[in-house]
């Protein structure tokens, strides 16, 4: 919810709880009036009640006083005269007050004087009870009071009683003329009934009916506390309108803004310092937020910025090559896939160029690293210089270089390679004391224009091209065609190739052989060399092919790696018996690498219970063999046995062995067949002797037959690996 | 300090005055018939000095203003005073009677009454009456004194004694008497409206009404004439209703006549003193 529904929500439920307390208030005044109202009432009934109370003594003290007049008294001592009295006398005398209608004199027992045919009290009382009451004649209240006659006109109660008084005398006007009532409209006092004979003084009230007056104080009280609550309630409303209007105009409108505002930066972080909020907050906080913002933003520019430099800087670092300042693998990659989707579709010309440096192992080992390293930078600056505006050069493995060429013809891209051919030819090294020559292999690869998925083989094309420039006998510069297409089944396969990669980054279809080696002193096996199959479905691909096209992409130490996990696992499943061994081949690239030791220390845990050996071909010592020396002196101290393969198949120095911390020498089979020939067997003999006499045990490859085996035995070697005792092939666990 | 003597002293005086007490009378009833008591205030006082009997107006009582002062005053000066209430046919009355009022009394009546408390008086072993009446009691006096002359009464005093049928104050005429005399001659003995001294309305039976008609001037100066025993007559020069041809009759007829100058009817305000000083100087004399 935002803030103004908060808001609103708040003031609401704020109006809600305001307006019920009003409501109870309102109420609560409601039940006072009403409470006031039964007080009235109680009070207007209680006045009269009290008003009729105090008339009725009223009358009852005039009649008393009445009573005690001379004349009343006379009346009983000479009632011959009654009549005349009470027509003439009585009421004219002016001693009853004229609200007196009547009145009567009883002698002692209670009967009149006289019966007087236009008096209604009465003409005889009772003397037992004398009590005054109320009589309705005509819906008019008469008041009959009945007082004695006191014979010593004391008044005293003692005094004795020598007759009685019954006066009539009217009450409601009275009660109207002489009494004040506060509570009740004396006007509206009326009767209920229009005769009665006989009503008790205090049970006159229940013949009454009157109206209260309203209690103007209480009314005004009343009225006065509703407008109050009714004002307070339109000011709340109108408090809360215009907190609401605040709530929105200073809260809610700047968090709106704000938020906006992060949401724009949050879709275009670059903002600019333009778009900042130009709103001037009043409320502090909100101002010091935004500043705040601000500011941030400014800091976020900058880092952005920072960013960006840094982002060039790193990309600069990562797409280019630190040595020869040509672009590197990493921006040819990513340069080719943009062609690949450019061009794909276009019918423009795009030619490959690859450059191998033609023999820069020999030059690194001759004349060192250093040399090497101001051979490519010389080769890439020249190479560069030649390519034409935008086209650019990457440096793209050790030795190799590429141009990629737009709108080009095939035979404009081929004067191209011929131009950097010239350029290379033309440098020179006498700087760096190089005396042969350099040359470098280029090969050029053209797409089809006509062919939209040419451009995706232009790769591979450029590189049959420059390793067929390679071949001698070939031009320096090979440009792709169909002629050249099958010279090399192995990198030509792109089945092969994906197979052997997938094989390097997961392992897939890699199958480990196993061929026996056997002791020769009581042929048993001593252990079993390894050797990779990679499977084609039901077919395994040749090894030849396999590390031909390893070689070719420099991939032996990943394939290297990966081989070790599969017999490490293959040891671990107990698939090799125990009290065997395990001969392993490491590459050339993979005995100089530098992590060689710590990847085979996977074999650590199988040392003790299996024999395991190192089998290194003698050219890959003969490249780094200080890299070579070290990492195989680390893992004689580990407790492998290091064996030198391939013996005698390229042209190593013998001296080699010397220097060499190698614990046995495999002699390739092509050394092995030779045994047939006298001449060659005296030398092998010879060879054979003088190796074992320095303390290497000796493996003969090849053994096929039983004579061949008894030929190597008797040449004195240890070990014997062939067909006779068995093809390389999976092992079982047993 | 002398303020606070002089408050001292009134503070006494007020402290004293409540244990002064005036002069009360003794109320008294005295039996007249079998229905009628008489009422009387009866003022004892030195056995040695003379009893005065005072008698008040026409249709008045012994509250009457002048006779309660009169009779107060002479008590304070030891004098045994009797102040009868004439009762005019009502027991124990209290308050004057209304012209309009039935009128059951008469003169005859009235004399009666006044023997019997003179009767009284000699009971309660007076040996020295004095008389003493104001307006119409004077008449009444006069009247009962001529018919009962008694040794034991020494003196009578008429206070503004009128001449009861000729003042100018009389509203009884000939023609009243006349009609009165022709209804008692056919023996009525009803109500009739009369008209009697200042009464313009005057209830009564012809034979009483006729029986204060006696009071003519030649009957009350045959009667005066009567009394041997020493008259006085004390009036106001501004009484109305003593004409100096009354006085002068009066005088003729061996009553001594005090004028007392600027004295009303009733002897207000001063001549209230005045009355006093002549009745003290009259009752001191031999």
């Amino acid at each position: 919810m935002s803030i103004k529904s908060y808001a609103l929500s708040f003031i609401l439920f704020y109006i809600l709880v305001f307006s019920l307390s009003s409501l109870f208030a309102y109420m609560d005044v409601q039940k006072l009036n009403d409470n006031i109202v039964k007080k009235n009432l109680s009070s207007g009934k209680a006045e009269l009640i009290k008003a009729i109370e105090q008339l009725v003594t009223e009358h009852k003290l005039i009649v008393k006083e009445f009573s005690i007049w001379d004349e009343v008294r006379q009346q009983l001592d000479t009632p011959e005269y009654y009549s005349y009295w009470q027509t003439h006398r009585l009421l004219k005398s002016g001693k009853l007050p004229d609200f007196f209608i009547e009145a009567s004199i009883y002698d002692e027992k209670g009967n009149t004087l006289n019966k007087i045919s236009t008096i209604t009290l009465p003409d005889t009382i009772s003397t037992n009870n004398i009590k005054s009451y109320f009589k309705i004649v005509n819906n008019k209240i008469q008041l009959i009071i009945i007082s004695p006659i006191l014979k010593g006109n004391t008044g005293e109660k003692t005094d004795l009683i020598v007759g009685y008084l019954a006066t009539k005398s009217i009450i409601l006007s009275q009660l109207k003329r002489v009494k004040q009532f506060n509570h009740i409209w004396v006007d509206s006092i009326k009767l209920k009934l229009l005769e009665k004979d006989h009503i008790e003084i205090k049970q006159l009230i229940d013949y009454l009916t009157f109206d209260i007056k309203e209690n103007t104080e209480s009314i005004h009280i009343s009225n006065h506390i509703k407008q109050i609550l009714l004002k307070n309630t339109l000011i709340l409303v109108a408090f809360a309108l215009m907190f609401y209007f605040l709530i929105s105009y200073f809260l809610s409108r700047p968090l709106r803004q704000i938020s906006n505002y992060i949401d724009t930066l949050e879709n275009q972080p670059e903002l600019q310092q333009g778009q900042d909020i130009d709103t001037q907050f009043h409320i502090h906080e909100l101002e010091t937020v935004k500043l705040s913002l601000h500011d941030y933003q400014k800091k976020l520019q900058i880092v952005y910025s920072n960013l960006d430099e840094k982002n060039q800087e790193l990309w600069e670092l990562a797409h280019h090559d630190a040595l020869t300042g040509a672009s590197n693998r990493r921006a040819f990659e990513e340069h080719w896939a943009n062609i690949s989707k450019i061009f794909s579709e276009s019918r423009c010309h795009v030619s490959l160029i690859l450059f191998d440096v033609n023999q820069f192992k020999s030059i690194n080992d001759s004349y060192g690293h250093p040399i090497g390293d101001e051979v490519l930078k010389k080769i890439a600056f020249a190479i560069q210089k030649v390519l034409r505006q935008g086209e650019k050069i990457y440096r793209i493995g050790g030795d190799e270089f590429s141009a990629i060429l737009y709108n080009c013809t095939p035979e404009e891209a081929t004067l191209i390679a011929q131009r950097c051919q010239a350029a290379i030819n033309e440098l020179s090294f006498a700087s760096e004391n190089i005396k042969e020559p350099i040359r470098a292999s280029i090969g050029v690869a053209h797409n089809d224009i006509h062919n939209s998925s040419s451009i995706s083989d232009l790769l591979w094309q450029a590189d049959i091209a420059v390793y067929s420039a390679k071949k001698p006998g070939q031009s320096n510069i090979v440009t792709y065609s169909e002629k050249i297409k099958n010279i090399s089944s192995t990198i030509l396969s792109t089945r092969i190739n994906n197979l052997v990669f997938d094989a390097i980054e997961t392992g897939s279809n890699i199958h480990m052989f196993y061929q026996p080696i056997i002791n020769l002193i009581n042929d048993k096996i001593d252990y079993y060399e390894a050797l990779l199959r990679i499977k084609d479905d039901n077919d395994i691909i040749a090894p030849g092919k396999i590390f031909q096209l390893i070689e070719a992409k420099k991939l032996d130490y990943e394939l290297d790696i990966i081989i070790f996990k599969q017999i490490a696992n293959d040891l671990e499943q107990g698939k090799i018996p125990s009290e065997t061994g395990v001969s392993i081949n490491v590459s050339g690239p993979s005995i100089i690498h530098s992590d060689i030791v710590q990847q085979l220390s996977i074999f650590s845990p199988y040392l003790n219970n299996y024999k395991i050996v190192l089998e290194i071909t003698e050219t890959s010592l003969i490249t780094n063999i200080d890299q070579a020396t070290e990492s195989i002196i680390q893992l004689k101290e580990i407790g492998f046995l290091i064996a030198l393969d391939d013996f005698g198949s390229g042209y190593s120095s013998i001296s080699y062995l010397s220097t060499m911390p190698v614990d046995i020498v495999k002699f390739d089979i092509s050394l092995i067949r030779q045994l047939e020939d006298e001449k060659q067997f005296s030398i092998i003999n010879h060879l054979a002797n003088m190796i074992g006499e320095t303390g290497h045990l000796l493996v003969a490859e090849g053994i096929e037959t039983v004579e061949l085996k008894d030929k190597i035995k008797y040449l004195g070697f240890n070990y014997a690996q062939g067909y006779l005792y068995g093809k390389p092939s999976p092992l079982i666990k047993q | 300090m002398f303020y606070s003597i002089i408050k001292i002293i009134i503070f006494i005086i007020v402290l004293l005055s409540f244990f002064i007490t005036p002069a009360i009378g003794k109320p008294v009833n005295l039996k007249i018939s079998e229905k009628i008591t008489a009422n009387a205030e009866y003022y004892l006082g030195d056995k040695t000095k003379p009893s005065i009997l005072i008698l008040h107006g026409f249709l008045l009582t012994h509250n009457f203003p002048t006779v309660k002062r009169l009779a107060e005053s002479l008590h304070e000066s030891g004098y045994n005073i009797l102040t009868p209430s004439l009762s005019l046919g009502i027991s124990l009355r209290k308050k004057s009677l209304a012209c309009e009022a039935i009128h059951t009394h008469s003169l005859e009546k009235d004399v009666q009454e006044i023997a019997l408390w003179i009767q009284w008086l000699q009971k309660q072993s007076a040996t020295n009456i004095i008389l003493i009446g104001h307006s119409t009691g004077s008449i009444h006096l006069a009247k009962y004194l001529s018919q009962h002359p008694s040794e034991v009464i020494k003196k009578i005093i008429f206070i503004a004694m009128p001449d009861f049928n000729s003042s100018t104050y009389s509203n009884q005429t000939p023609q009243l008497k006349k009609e009165a005399e022709q209804l008692l001659k056919i023996n009525n003995h009803s109500l009739h409206d009369f008209q009697l001294s200042y009464c313009k309305q005057y209830p009564s039976s012809a034979e009483n009404y006729l029986s204060y008609l006696q009071l003519s001037q030649e009957n009350l100066v045959q009667a005066l004439d009567k009394i041997a025993i020493s008259k006085i007559l004390i009036k106001g020069s501004i009484d109305s209703r003593i004409d100096q041809h009354w006085s002068n009759q009066l005088s003729q007829h061996n009553v001594n006549v005090i004028n007392v100058n600027g004295a009303n009817h009733f002897f207000d305000y001063e001549h209230e003193f005045d009355l006093l000083d002549i009745i003290e100087n009259i009752l001191n004399e031999k």
